[in-house]
């Protein structure tokens, strides 16, 4: 099922949009460029890296007939468990996303949309990732802990010992979670 | 081409669609197959590069009975897909000169090898599709930042694991030694 | 009343109306027994058509979910199958392929997903486990060792030999105080099941969401009835689809002179002291009181009231302050913790455990090893192996990230091989346990398939 390697799991969907739909997915990816709601409802997760859709109007040489959504996403851990998360909290979004599309089982509830999902995913091939054992929480969490902890390090030429003991303690309670 | 819609903070995403030359679908397929994996794969040579994805399309997933109109592929399709630091341009570049990506596109029409930098930017270019909607978790962090942020957090837990119950002076001491 | 080993503070839970065929249900599914006696004999099909005729004659004695008329039977005995034990047993081709593919597999070609690794790794596992040899698991619960050793020497006598050959056996015994080994009181949080006809305690479902509870959806157990998603799960086929469900079987052993040295010395250093630091790691303290609702101090009036034992959330504890993130208890069953919004993403992964220790307690006081074995005969039924057990042990105990935690593994159960490990005991400020010991082996175990009395009955006619 798609792509894996070390944590990370690819998995890329080509499906159909029916064209009476087409005009309301560019528009909501156009609005999804400037408002994040769209973009927050997907990310709230804390377990994609990358996501991206694009919308395929047409292949050179080819005849289609309909128009096709390409979505890629990057994220960790089973897809499954992703697919629960997206089934169960936020489901209308993606009936919004996906739903244009002819035959597309509206979550919830979460099987037949992982169903719908194993049928539809693009798999084999090769699947390169930079950091294939860290999460997207890790990352964000160790990105976060970098720039607090910079501070810290000049706090440590600056200050004097108690001073300093203070200012790590405070670094500590600040960055435990992400540690 | 709206470039604005392939970028997200420090990131681009490439999507390459290029069809297959007839009969050497089974060709691609291998080569994409026997590339080596994980550090060994030539992509690890692009410092910039987050995530890669290359594969084959045949056929366009039929929906069933709901779906009206069938679809069928004339040529299998190679998709790459990229998420990388920077420009496109610069990419493109360290992607021609140091990825050897020939072993896949040579199977592909059209495809006028990687020695000519213009041709093959105009390969690329030609059949990009742009995403409608690119997002991410960490916009705005590159590969380096990410690694480096990594090995910080590991470096950060051990000293703090080791530093329990250090008088002040002490504590100030270890850090500026092992940090500064 | 007779005590059976029930624990002071866990009385008997009343009946409250079943919906459910609980005649075509074994027994242990539904409701936990008292019987403080337990024996697991694994045994290998040596003759196909000798083994139903035994399996036939046996089933007299399988306990059902019905209640038990004339109070608690001295014993009780309990069927369940691996994979290979069905293909033994002349399960069609078409049938067996209709099982999930975790369970085909087996427990053992899927020890790297589970953390099973180095010592815990399927290598080292004890004689009959993980090895194909195993095709039935017969459990045997009796209300002390002297009727275990009668039940079990009647099952010898009442034709064995010749058509089922023994090649693992493990003897288990609830201690009285329903403890484990390591101090702490156990299995005190148990699914509430819907339809189980048990009356629940507050904590024991799962989050409604609206800071109350509400039974956990009978299909989450049992196949043939609606799961959390409104829908029948995915079942194998007739006559496998109903009432029946996956066992995984684990024999954990258990170093408790390690997990009492490293407390000692580790406790030294943490500004709360030993005993504060090994409820950290645990989430609740040895009496029972969760952390959550009291991080300072066990609670005798909450550890001594069934209704308040269980029952917490840890919505109002993002930060770990309470009860630390990666606490096992946590890790085993988060609930409400954010992350998991209120529980949505939890509620397929339950599972019921009916495990029992197993072995001798270490002498109080004791920080040095004896050499015997002792430890948890962990056994948990769910109706997905893969969806519930797997996703508890391969991404929430064996790795962090679902609590933010990165690759850091549960710090009491762990395996901790190829990693130095870490555990984060939250607080102001936060105290790093660097690196992680080892406190339990996985010695062991087998996926298992626990049919109803119907399906039973097939089986043993050869009727499949």
């Amino acid at each position: 099922m798609g792509n894996t390697i070390g944590r990370m799991t690819g998995l890329t969907l080509l499906t159909p949009i029916r064209r009476q739909w087409v005009w309301m997915l560019r528009l909501g990816f156009f609005a999804g460029r400037f408002f994040p709601m769209a973009q927050n409802a997907i990310l709230q997760f804390d377990f994609i890296h990358y996501v991206r859709w694009a919308i395929v109007d047409g292949l050179p040489g080819e005849r289609l007939r309909y128009r096709y959504l390409l979505f890629e996403s990057n994220f960790d851990g089973p897809w499954q468990h992703y697919i629960d998360a997206f089934a169960y909290v936020v489901p209308r979004w993606i009936r919004l996303t996906w739903g244009r599309g002819p035959a597309f089982p509206g979550p919830p509830p979460a099987e037949p949309l992982k169903a719908w999902i194993a049928m539809n995913s693009l798999d084999g091939g090769h699947y390169y990732c930079a950091y294939p054992h860290a999460s997207t929480r890790m990352v964000k969490g160790a990105v976060e802990v970098r720039e607090r902890f910079q501070r810290l390090v000049e706090d440590s030429a600056r200050l004097g010992p108690e001073a300093f003991a203070a200012a790590y303690e405070r670094f500590l309670v600040e960055s435990q979670a992400r540690l | 081409m709206s470039e604005r819609r392939n970028h997200v903070g420090v990131v681009y995403s490439l999507t390459v669609v290029a069809p297959i030359a007839p009969g050497r679908e089974q060709a691609a397929r291998e080569a994409i197959e026997a590339l080596p994996v994980a550090a060994a794969s030539p992509l690890a040579r692009l410092e910039g590069l987050h995530f890669s994805r290359l594969h084959v399309v045949s056929e366009l997933v039929f929906q069933g009975p709901r779906q009206r109109h069938r679809d069928h592929l004339r040529a299998s399709q190679l998709v790459f897909t990229s998420t990388f630091d920077g420009e496109l341009d610069p990419y493109l570049e360290a992607l021609r000169t140091r990825a050897g990506p020939d072993v896949w596109w040579r199977h592909c029409a059209g495809y006028p090898g990687s020695a000519d930098a213009a041709s093959f930017v105009r390969f690329v270019r030609e059949h990009q599709i742009d995403s409608s909607l690119f997002a991410s978790a960490h916009p705005d962090v590159t590969v380096a930042g990410v690694k480096a942020s990594l090995a910080l957090r590991e470096r950060i837990v051990d000293f703090a694991a080791s530093a329990h119950g250090l008088d002040a002076a002490d504590l100030q001491r270890r850090f500026r030694e092992t940090f500064a | 009343m007779v005590r059976l080993g029930r624990p002071p503070n866990l009385p008997r839970r009343r009946t409250a109306g079943a919906a459910i065929d609980l005649a075509d249900i074994q027994g242990d599914v539904l409701r936990g027994y008292t019987h403080p006696s337990a024996a697991y004999l694994f045994l290998r099909i040596e003759d196909p058509r000798r083994a139903r005729a035994l399996l036939a004659r046996m089933l007299g004695q399988v306990a059902t979910a019905e209640p038990w008329e004339g109070g608690t039977p001295a014993t009780a005995l309990h069927v369940a199958f691996t994979y290979a034990g069905l293909a033994a047993l002349g399960v069609p081709a078409a049938v067996l392929d209709s099982f999930p593919p975790e369970f085909r597999d087996g427990m053992a070609a899927r020890a790297d997903r589970l953390g099973d690794r180095g010592p815990s790794a399927p290598a080292h596992w004890e004689p009959g486990l993980g090895t194909g040899d195993a095709h039935v698991l017969v459990t045997v619960y009796a209300v002390d060792d002297a009727r275990l050793g009668q039940a079990r020497e009647a099952l010898r006598g009442v034709g064995a030999a010749g058509a089922v050959k023994i090649v693992h056996e493990q003897r288990a015994a609830a201690r009285g105080d329903g403890r484990d080994h390591f101090g702490f009181f156990d299995g005190i949080a148990q699914p509430h099941v819907e339809g189980s006809g048990v009356a629940p305690r507050p904590g024991d479902g799962q989050p409604d969401g609206a800071g109350r509870w509400r039974p956990v959806r009978t299909g989450e157990l049992l196949h043939g009835y609606e799961d959390e998603e409104g829908r029948l799960p995915a079942a194998p086929a007739p006559p496998f689809d109903r009432n029946g469900t996956f066992v995984v079987y684990r024999k954990l052993a258990m170093d408790v002179a390690a997990f009492r040295r490293f407390v000692a010395d580790a406790g030294r250093r943490y500004p709360g002291g030993p005993d504060v630091l090994a409820a950290k790691i645990v989430g609740r303290w040895p009496d029972g009181t969760p952390l959550v609702r009291s991080p300072e101090r066990p609670d005798p009036r909450i550890a001594a009231d069934p209704r308040a034992i269980n029952d917490f959330s840890y919505a109002a504890d993002g930060d770990g302050l309470r009860c630390p993130l990666g606490a096992h208890i946590r890790r085993a069953n988060p609930r409400d913790a954010p992350g998991f919004f209120r529980g949505r993403l939890s509620r397929r992964h339950r599972i019921v455990r009916r495990g029992r220790p197993y072995g001798p307690p270490l002498a109080p006081g004791a920080t040095e090893d004896d050499g015997v074995d002792r430890g948890l005969v962990f056994v948990c039924f769910n109706a997905s192996i893969w969806r519930q057990f797997e996703t508890i042990q391969a991404l929430w105990i064996d790795d962090g990230d679902p609590f933010g935690l990165g690759p850091d593994k549960d710090f009491l159960i762990g395996e901790p091989h190829g990693t130095d490990g870490k555990m984060t005991i939250h607080g102001r400020p936060p105290f790093f346990l660097k690196p992680q010991p080892r406190f339990v082996t996985m010695r062991g175990g087998e996926y298992l398939y626990r049919p109803g009395m119907g399906a039973l009955r097939r089986l043993a006619k050869g009727g499949v």
